[in-house]
């Protein structure tokens, strides 16, 4: 569930932004190594003087492949009228072992993911999802010297997902924006309120090289911009640095913290001696209510569905029965059997879109459908920073794709192992589709749980229109 | 002075309350305001209790009000078997005197505010059943069958109305057990030329298809717009969804209350007894034991309900949780 934490961090406090310095040291090891490798990579297509497709493609260099394979294929048809489309030697000025060598570099080190070259992505892509950004996953080395530290760990963090969760995203990037703006100096000749804002920007632009960014941080961001831009001029930069990493720590507590905190106080009547709560992957806020309701003293057991590739759930149910709960673990193929057992499910999101539509997990749809037909009641939880003004009518139109490798990833532990699809980039007419969020229409949500209230789906836009954020 | 405009403007309400003693029951203040009439509702007789004592208690300061209110919404709700309704009475009174005292610097001029306000806000609330009764009109037409529920003061207000302005109907009106209130529904509309059928409630799924609408009552509207209601309104309402037929609620907007169950055993006034099994025979021997055990509330969700017909108009069920948020998050 989008809530969730770092599923390999065994404590707390690696959710949080502020990821711990070993961690942290680790990642920028990483980062060099990878930069390295890009670097090799780059010098060896210098020689060559063939630098057009690069390990890691620009948008031009996507461009220029996307010309040459068109003009490939034209050649291949006037020429043998091949039926297959999708030859993978790569265009005639790039040599194709420089192109499978930087793949297998990119493969071995590992770091953030594989990334093929430029055609592979293209061909690769399932042609409903092709409007979406494929995980790109950039190395730090192509950061301009603007972007903070802060932003290059957080970024790596975000696009390895140990930072992972739309709440956890959103206060690590505040927090990561906190010191952004304590190194921010104001440059001669503008004022903060102007100039702080493009500071930003740059930062967020590169935050979104990672994952696109969640929609708790588009509200989160759309905040912090307004409150820069009502700085005043005349007050010094010191203090107006001061007052708005202030201010970000009030929005975190109110909106995250204490809005958590409501949540779970609202939701634990929702569970009574005897129920069985069914939730699925993870969602902090899930995850303190059953801790809360079971502190309470009530006795219930909790069903957790989960799914790959994320495995989120391992992590939750791990917790719950550390703390003293009944738990039982299933995946999502299991589904229909543990339903019948439920009471109530309780669903954390991603975000709540304005005409209702819950936008979580991949598999929330499926667990709230099969609820509905077994008349479970479904219960959201979440705070009201993740209400969106937008309408989404279905999950195709904007979503996010994960790694494609992350499928053909059969180890369900930290090293990966390749299955029977480990060549599936050269396997024709195979695509593989790692798609993250689905959206799950409000007839299956009975309630949605929110620091302001219970509430009908329906009546998220009012909660957004009485609460005008910005 | 202040003290004795005070007493000039709730003298009207405090009328027929008990005589002026140091200590107030709010409790028995509320019994004899239902008492002393019968088309008094529970939350507007929570009300006027509530200014009653407003009146007579003397909080000298903001919060010292907010607690003896809070105290005596504890005790109201605490000293009343069945307080959903009255206890949304409760919590607008309470919304409406918080908002009050943040808008008044002064606290005197507040307080008289309130008081005199409070007189208003009943005023207002009383009348709502008039008003819907205007509102709901359009929904009847002659030749109309309609089936109602149990006894509503706002339904059968709604169906006199339309009496009046020569609308000719019929109507089907259930017994309700346990209570039996569906005859005083059945003797009040025959007694204004009305006519009436009185069916078992057993008998709904039997007339159905003749019934052309359906309107109810409420106990109280919850956030979701699912309506709170005497027992049997859930299975009439499943089976106006299967025979597509419209269901109306009538309720006054001072029932809404905050509240968002999703079955009747989320109800506060749940009966523990309704769901426990028994083998033994003498049991269901004595027929007024089974009545007695019997739940008098149920909830009937809001996808069954077509419209809500109250005082601020005709809500959907969406309507009524908007209605609600903004009456509370400002």
């Amino acid at each position: 569930m989008p809530d969730a934490g770092a599923p390999t961090s065994a404590s707390k406090g690696s959710n949080k932004p502020a990821a711990p310095a070993k961690e942290h040291a680790s990642e920028s090891q990483d980062a060099k190594a990878a930069r390295k490798a890009e670097k090799a990579a780059r010098r060896a297509q210098k020689v060559t003087e063939q630098g057009k497709a690069t390990a890691k493609p620009s948008p031009e260099a996507i461009a220029l492949a996307r010309a040459q394979k068109r003009q490939q294929q034209q050649q291949q048809q006037q020429g043998n009228g091949s039926q297959i489309k999708h030859v993978r030697t790569g265009s005639s000025s790039v040599p194709s072992g420089a192109t499978t060598g930087a793949n297998a570099s990119s493969l071995s080190d590992g770091n953030f993911g594989i990334s093929g070259s430029g055609e592979d992505l293209l061909d690769k892509r399932v042609s409903l999802f092709k409007h979406l950004d494929s995980t790109k996953r950039s190395g730090t080395a192509d950061a301009s010297k603007d972007i903070h530290p802060a932003i290059l760990a957080l970024t790596l963090q975000i696009a390895s997902y140990t930072v992972i969760g739309s709440s956890a995203r959103c206060m690590a990037t505040l927090q990561a924006f906190q010191a952004v703006i304590r190194d921010y100096r104001t440059p001669a000749g503008t004022t903060l309120s102007r100039n702080l804002t493009n500071h930003l920007s740059k930062q967020i632009d590169f935050l979104k090289t990672a994952r696109p960014l969640s929609v708790t941080m588009g509200n989160a961001i759309r905040w912090l911009k307004q409150e820069i831009s009502i700085v005043s001029i005349d007050v010094s930069d010191q203090h107006a640095r001061d007052t708005l990493i202030e201010k970000i720590d009030t929005f975190i507590r109110d909106k995250i913290e204490v809005a958590d905190r409501v949540i779970v106080q609202t939701a634990v009547p929702q569970i009574s001696d005897g129920d069985v709560a069914l939730t699925f992957a993870r969602s902090l806020v899930i995850e303190q209510i059953f801790l809360e309701a079971h502190a309470c003293g009530i006795q219930f057991s909790v069903v957790v569905v989960d799914s790959r590739p994320f495995y989120e759930g391992k992590e939750l149910v791990r917790r719950l029965s550390n703390a003293g709960l009944k738990c039982e673990y299933v995946l999502i193929s299991g589904l229909s059997y543990v339903m019948s057992d439920a009471t109530t499910v309780f669903l954390g999101a991603h975000a709540v879109m304005s005409n209702g539509q819950l936008y979580s997990r991949v598999g929330t749809a499926l667990v709230a459908m099969s609820a509905k037909r077994k008349n479970v009641p479904v219960i959201v939880c979440c705070e009201s920073l993740k209400f969106s003004k937008e309408v989404q009518l279905d999950s195709v139109t904007f979503n996010e794709l994960g790694s494609p490798d992350d499928l053909v990833n059969i180890s369900s532990g930290s090293t990966p192992i390749s299955g029977p699809l480990k060549d599936w980039r050269t396997l024709p007419n195979l695509k593989l589709l790692n798609i993250l969020f689905d959206l799950t229409p409000p007839e299956y949500i009975k309630k949605i749980v929110t620091e302001v209230g219970s509430l009908p789906a329906s009546s998220v836009p009012v909660i957004l229109r009485e609460y005008d954020r910005i | 002075m202040i003290m004795a405009g005070l007493a000039q403007s709730t003298a009207a309400l405090s009328a027929d309350a008990t005589a002026a003693d140091s200590s107030f029951d709010i409790v028995s203040t509320y019994r004899q305001f239902l008492k002393g009439d019968p088309a008094m509702t529970m939350p507007v007789a929570a009300i006027e209790a509530l200014v009653v004592l407003l009146s007579k208690s003397g909080p000298s300061t903001a919060s010292e009000l907010i607690d003896i209110l809070a105290k005596a919404v504890q005790e109201l709700k605490s000293g009343i078997k069945n307080s959903i309704s009255l206890s949304a009475g409760c919590d607008m009174f309470q919304r409406f005197v918080l908002r009050n005292i943040q808008e008044y610097g002064d606290w005197e001029a507040c307080k008289q505010h309130l008081v005199k306000n409070g007189g208003l806000f009943l005023q207002r609330a009383k009348e709502s059943r008039f008003k819907i009764a205007e509102l709901g009109l359009p929904f009847l037409r002659d030749d109309d069958t309609i089936l109602i529920h149990s006894h509503s003061r706002a339904v059968t207000e709604l169906l006199l109305l339309a009496a009046r302005r020569h609308i000719r109907f019929s109507v089907f009106v259930t017994e309700s057990r346990p209570t039996g209130e569906g005859l005083v529904t059945a003797k009040i509309l025959r007694q204004n030329g009305i006519p009436v059928r009185v069916i078992a409630d057993g008998a709904v799924g039997y007339v159905i298809q003749k019934v052309d609408k359906i309107f109810i009552g409420a106990e109280g509207v919850a956030e979701s717009g699912g309506i709170i209601n005497r027992i049997g309104t859930y299975q009439i309402a499943v089976l106006a969804k299967d025979a597509n037929k419209p269901v109306y609620v009538v309720a006054e907007s001072h029932k809404f209350v905050r509240l968002f169950p999703l079955s009747p055993f989320d109800l506060p006034d749940e009966n523990p007894d309704a769901t426990s099994f028994s083998t033994e025979q003498d049991q269901d021997d004595e027929y007024d034991e089974v009545l007695l055990n019997s739940p008098l509330l149920d909830f009937t969700s809001d996808n069954l309900i077509t419209a809500l017909i109250t005082d601020i108009g005709v809500l959907t069920s969406n309507g009524v949780s908007e209605e609600l948020i903004k009456m509370w998050y400002d």
